[in-house]
């Protein structure tokens, strides 16, 4: 992760009335960078100023110290790069012909395509499907022939844009790990975007955060994920009770947030008047048939009842009505022992320390 | 009833006996068509591409320009050429009016916007990012054009047999700048028109089969062309 592969500086690209406003970017050799954001953020014309292929309207980009400025470095840095957009954009004829694209492109002897598109289609399971039509593919069959077609070319960087979007969980999990497979032997980095947060858990060492055309963000995954820097991250990284509201009461860095008439404690350097959003996630909320005893840590109890109770998987997601909107995972045996059930009356408790403050108009320097 | 049946029965039998006259008018039809097609080809397809990928202020205006020009009335350009090419016209001094030439030129006229026109939709119609997928492989500009035009060669060849439909079914324009001439600048379309007039029924009857037939070979030869990759 030491080496530059791309750097940007003051980077402004145009798309009708938006505008791109990057001030510095940095892509490291062998790192996965997701770019995550609302849609209309900037992430797919970020992508295209990044792999050269759209050209700027001003700012710099270097591709590993060199400064690609005219269009013949754009087509060299190109050579040297890979896409895979959404739509697997699969040419006519054979998955072969697919697969061996770039390489014919690069003049390169028919012989050593013929070895390179073999041993690609081996790698992601396309093989017995060589000599099928890509208009023939399954939507799978197709993204895989698209991932091997831009392997094939030996990148040191590959880009892409929501490229196991619209696939079936089993599908998409399978290609998720074909790629990442294929990404560890090859040692290369990617720029990926994605609205998926399992997807970008699993893929990226680090994610930018983009919104009306700016970065708001950018760490490794982890940090950006559990310290949500708006309401779009919040909900991306999972925290699904997502409110706007006002700081009413402050000392020591503990706050007191009112929130559609209630009010829930929470621990930040907000201001007293400041607008806030408070943010929680499900597995932090807790379900219980009688009000938490006085001397609990716990700081935040809201009486209510439940709205709904839905299976997911090996636990039940519990919805309520506390005055604001809350859920919470709950094992059946807990559903069982509670007597759950839609309507009961219930009290919902979380500790200020697990409330995620996002404090409004703040943006994170990059 | 027994006209028609008379007609074909005679074109069936100037076509067996490879009657001179009928085999000439023929293949200059052919060549004159041909040629016209083959320009059209060249500029239509060039320009049609041209003005699909490119970002241009008034390029919305002039693809409606180009798409009325797919129905550009024979007889107008066949006047417009004819004063073009008239001894005291712009290009009068080329001496080409009444002459196979001067039927070419009519007839890429008719055959570029055509071929222009169903250019440009073909290639509008290709998936927005595929220009980028195929530069992002590696391709130069021009080989990512050819690509481009090879991901919409069916309705391109569409485009070429509907310029050569037009081509060689007009007739106006063909009297107007070739004249009519016999063993010159007679085509089966003036020529058919000439013998209706007469009221040599027969005559025109199978000469009209015979455009046709020549109709017929021309566009099965391109649809063989353009299915031999199969649909995408």
């Amino acid at each position: 992760m030491s080496d530059i592969i791309i750097e940007a500086e003051n980077l402004i690209s145009r798309r009708g009335a938006f505008r791109l406003d990057i001030p510095r970017v940095r892509i490291f050799s062998g790192e996965t960078l997701a770019l995550i954001g609302p849609n209309g953020s900037g992430k797919t014309t970020f992508l295209h100023a990044l792999s050269f292929l759209k050209k700027p309207e001003s700012g710099r980009i270097f591709f590993r110290g060199f400064e690609v400025g005219t269009r013949s470095d754009a087509f060299h840095a190109r050579r040297r790069c890979a896409m895979v957009f959404q739509d697997p954009l699969l040419f006519c004829g054979t998955v072969e012909d697919n697969v061996s694209s770039g390489l014919r492109i690069r003049g390169i002897p028919r012989a050593e395509i013929k070895k390179t598109a073999g041993e690609l289609m081996e790698r992601f399971n396309l093989s017995r499907l060589a000599s099928r039509p890509s208009r023939e593919l399954s939507g799978g069959e197709a993204r895989r022939t698209s991932l091997a077609r831009a392997f094939a070319t030996s990148p040191e960087i590959i880009f892409l844009d929501e490229p196991f979007s619209s696939l079936d969980a089993s599908s998409r999990n399978g290609l998720i790990s074909l790629f990442k497979m294929n990404m560890r032997e090859a040692g290369i980095s990617a720029v990926i975007v994605s609205h998926d947060r399992e997807e970008i858990l699993e893929l990226a060492d680090r994610t930018a955060v983009l919104e009306d055309g700016r970065l708001t963000d950018m760490g490794t995954t982890e940090t950006v994920l559990n310290n949500p820097v708006d309401e779009y991250v919040a909900s991306f990284s999972g925290m699904d009770a997502v409110y706007s509201g006002k700081v009413i009461r402050g000392t020591g860095g503990s706050i007191t947030v009112r929130v559609n008439g209630i009010e829930v404690e929470a621990v930040s350097d907000a201001a007293v008047g400041e607008d806030v959003v408070i943010c929680l996630r499900p597995e932090n909320v807790i379900v219980s048939t009688v009000r938490q005893k006085k001397g609990s840590s716990v700081r935040n109890s809201l009486d209510g009842s439940i709205t709904d109770i839905i299976q997911t998987g090996p636990y039940y997601r519990i919805r309520m009505d506390c005055g604001i909107r809350l859920q919470s995972f709950v094992t059946p045996v807990s559903v069982a022992r509670l007597r759950l059930s839609v309507g009961k009356r219930i009290t919902s408790s979380f500790k200020a320390t697990s409330v995620h403050v996002i404090r409004k108009g703040r943006r994170y320097p990059v | 009833m027994d006209l028609l049946a008379d007609g074909v029965i005679r074109a069936f039998r100037l076509i067996i006996n490879l009657d001179p006259e009928v085999a000439e008018i023929t293949l200059l039809s052919l060549r004159i068509s041909g040629s016209a097609t083959l320009l059209g080809l060249v500029i239509g397809i060039a320009s049609g591409t041209a003005i699909a990928l490119a970002s241009f202020p008034g390029k919305r205006l002039l693809i409606s320009v180009i798409n009325t020009g797919m129905g550009l009335p024979p007889v107008v350009v066949g006047l417009f050429v004819s004063v073009m090419l008239w001894r005291s016209g712009p290009l009068g001094f080329i001496g080409m009016l009444y002459t196979p030439a001067a039927m070419i030129a009519a007839q890429t006229i008719i055959a570029v916007p055509i071929i222009a026109g169903i250019t440009i939709a073909a290639m509008q119609n290709l998936p927005e990012n595929l220009r980028l997928q195929i530069l992002s492989l590696g391709a130069s500009r021009p080989r990512t054009v050819w690509m481009l035009m090879l991901e919409a060669r069916l309705p391109l060849l569409a485009g070429v047999m509907a310029g050569f439909g037009g081509a060689v079914s007009e007739v106006g324009a063909s009297i107007m700048v070739g004249g009519n001439i016999r063993g010159y600048s007679r085509v089966l379309t003036t020529a058919t028109v000439m013998e209706t007039g007469k009221g040599n029924f027969e005559l025109a009857i199978a000469l009209g089969i015979i455009l046709l037939i020549l109709a017929f070979i021309v566009t099965a030869v391109l649809t063989l062309v353009q299915q031999r990759g199969g649909r995408r």
